[in-house]
């Protein structure tokens, strides 16, 4: 490219200049013993124990702390699902009861003629009385008037 | 020295400790005077260092993963030390900048020339820290003799040609801006 070889050309001079100041700044000799004080910065954090888990002291190998997680989780879904499974008849029960289904619908208006009737409505039944005495009869014969009995009629002949 | 690439992982894991010992010990250099060519200031530049280290220990594991080691370290360095500037931002630069100046080995042997010497390192640092932010980078990592455009690709996440460009386009920018500063300092003469 012209431009940028006659940029090149009338620039060279400052520009060899300006990036020999930052090559200088580059080749800045680094501080005495930086590479020991790094040393020991790694040191220090190494010396530094990790924090262990509560597991860990335990149940050491991480596959043990895998397996102990599972089995914590299925303990726990085992025993909600049978909480749930226990509970369930008992819900059933203490649903309310449904209103009866209505009769079958043949018309446009099925229901409109029923008459809902109360179960209390229901006729009592009586237990049957008990056998009665003799002298009981009695009185009670006299009481009751017997039927009349029609006179016999001879028939006459003419 | 055995790279970490040929190391076998199992191998790694036992001697994890020895491999960044041996890190540590070969780039510890090179990535201070990385941090240090951003951060400008001794005591951040050590920190960054160490914090680098103390990534790496946590990934001792897959350190028999990386490939190069010492372009591995650079981008750890250069994330560790893009954050601390963007935390620090407030601060102010422009002394660091006169003291830095005045760090850098002059190249007159008179005292006159030494200061002449000092003041156009610092105009030239004033100059970089115009930039934008991506050409500067590109710049300061591209005067770094250790690395290739390929690694300095590699190290801001990018390709070479971008790097290429992006080099080119600092480098208008900075004669652009080193002129407009003389133009300025032979007026006031």
């Amino acid at each position: 490219m012209n431009w940028d070889q006659d940029f090149d050309k009338t620039n060279e001079g400052t520009r060899h200049d300006a990036e020999e100041t930052l090559r200088l700044l580059a080749a800045l000799p680094s501080p005495e013993a930086l590479t020991s004080r790094v040393h020991a910065r790694l040191q220090a954090t190494e010396a530094v124990p990790a924090r262990r888990s509560f597991w860990s002291y335990w149940l050491p190998a991480q596959r043990f702390q895998f397996a102990g997680a599972a089995a914590l989780a299925l303990a726990v879904v085992g025993a909600t699902w049978g909480v749930n499974h226990q509970h369930s008849p008992q819900g059933a029960a203490n649903q309310t009861a449904r209103p009866a289904a209505p009769a079958a619908i043949t018309g446009g208006f099925g229901t409109a003629g029923t008459a809902r009737v109360p179960p209390t409505l229901n006729p009592i039944k009586v237990p049957p009385s008990p056998h009665r005495k003799p002298g009981a009869g009695h009185t009670a014969a006299k009481q009751t008037p017997k039927p009349a009995v029609a006179p016999a009629t001879v028939p006459t002949n003419p | 020295m055995k790279s970490l690439g040929q190391i076998e992982p199992a191998e790694v894991s036992e001697s994890a400790g020895m491999a960044i010992a041996a890190l540590v010990e070969e780039y510890a250099g090179t990535l201070y005077r990385v941090a240090y060519s951003v951060l400008r200031n001794t005591a951040d530049a050590e920190d960054a260092v160490q914090e680098t280290y103390l990534r790496v220990l946590r990934h001792r594991d897959t350190l028999g993963e990386i490939r190069d080691p010492r372009v591995w370290l650079v981008r750890i360095v250069w994330n560790v030390v893009l954050d601390r500037k963007r935390r620090s931002k407030t601060r102010p630069e422009t002394d660091d900048i006169a003291d830095l100046a005045r760090l850098l080995p002059a190249s007159g042997q008179s005292a006159e020339e030494r200061v002449a010497s000092a003041q156009h390192h610092e105009r030239v640092l004033r100059a970089v820290e115009k930039l934008p932010a991506k050409e500067q980078r590109v710049l300061i990592l591209s005067a770094f003799e250790e690395l290739s455009s390929v690694e300095i690709a590699q190290v801001l996440g990018t390709t070479e040609s971008t790097i290429r460009s992006r080099l080119f386009r600092a480098r208008k920018l900075l004669s652009g801006l080193l002129s407009t500063a003389r133009g300025h300092a032979g007026g006031t003469r």
